[in-house]
């Protein structure tokens, strides 16, 4: 099994305007490795993915993944298109 | 990775191509540093102490000052992952030998590794462990060899390559596991590009 994590860090980080110094001081680590974070060079352990769910006040699953994430928006308008053209067909 | 900026002589170090230039160079300097000393003890017989010494102070130098991991200065924070003992500062009491110890605190956040780097700590010093124990085997070897050598080479070479094995193992064991370090971190993002 690969041993791949893929994260939002960067995303969620450009949307509430922080640095990667603002957030590295927030969760008490390097401003590097918030860069190796982002670019998938390094996998957090649990203790630090919890204090990075904490500070964006999302669950850990919304910003760490196994699998590649889809984008946000897809992520969040995505299915409203489906559930409408499913609901549209079941109208006819 | 590094307490005291990113700069070795003024040249910049962010880049991993030019730590590993200043790698393959420094180990260049200090084996050539070596065997100039181990020739002056062969030549001109100045005992088996003198180059070991130079060698470790060398050795020891390099570590300090330009690859780091023991303390202020060099390019990798320090292993103890805590800041290095404060100056004391200059008052009266020190004329009078008293030895005062700073009551100011350091901020610790610059000399603190965070979980990555401790983890990269930890791998490049059970990287430079094999490499050492590798070369404590060979010196082993040659030690027994040397007092019962083989038909192929007198006991008096093998003294000298106990010794001079001796005198490499003692260079890695100090510089190894910062060398690693150095080699193995990828590019530093640059103030521009962190943001």
């Amino acid at each position: 099994m690969e041993n791949e994590l893929y994260n939002r860090i960067a995303v969620l980080r450009a949307e509430r305007n922080l640095s990667r110094q603002d957030l590295a001081d927030a969760v008490g680590i390097n401003v590097q490795t918030v860069g190796f974070l982002e670019r998938g060079d390094y996998s957090p352990s649990l203790t630090l993915a919890l204090d990075l769910s904490e500070h964006f006040g999302l669950p850990v699953e919304a910003i760490f993944s196994r699998k590649p994430l889809r984008p946000l928006s897809e992520a969040l308008y995505g299915d409203h298109k489906a559930n409408d053209h499913k609901a549209r067909r079941s109208n006819r | 990775m590094t307490a005291t900026g990113y700069k070795v002589f003024g040249i910049a170090m962010q880049r991993r191509g030019a730590r590993r230039k200043l790698v393959v160079v420094t180990y260049g300097a200090l084996v050539a540093f070596c065997t100039t000393t181990f020739v002056l003890h062969v030549a001109y017989g100045l005992g088996a102490l003198l180059p070991y010494s130079w060698s470790i102070y060398a050795s020891m130098a390099v570590s300090m000052f330009v690859f780091g991991g023991n303390g202020r200065w060099g390019l990798v924070k320090s292993f103890a992952n805590k800041p290095p003992q404060p100056d004391a500062p200059m008052v009266e009491i020190v004329k009078l030998n008293l030895a005062p110890r700073t009551l100011v605190s350091q901020n610790t956040s610059m000399w603190k590794n965070d979980e990555r780097e401790l983890s990269r700590r930890d791998q490049a010093h059970y990287h430079a462990y094999q490499a050492v124990a590798v070369a404590v085997l060979v010196i082993l070897l040659l030690a027994f060899w040397s007092i019962k050598p083989p038909l192929w080479v007198s006991a008096e070479i093998l003294r000298e390559a106990v010794f001079i094995v001796a005198l490499l193992t003692s260079v890695l064991a100090l510089t190894l596991p910062a060398a690693i370090i150095l080699w193995t971190e990828p590019d530093i993002d640059t103030p521009e590009e962190q943001t």
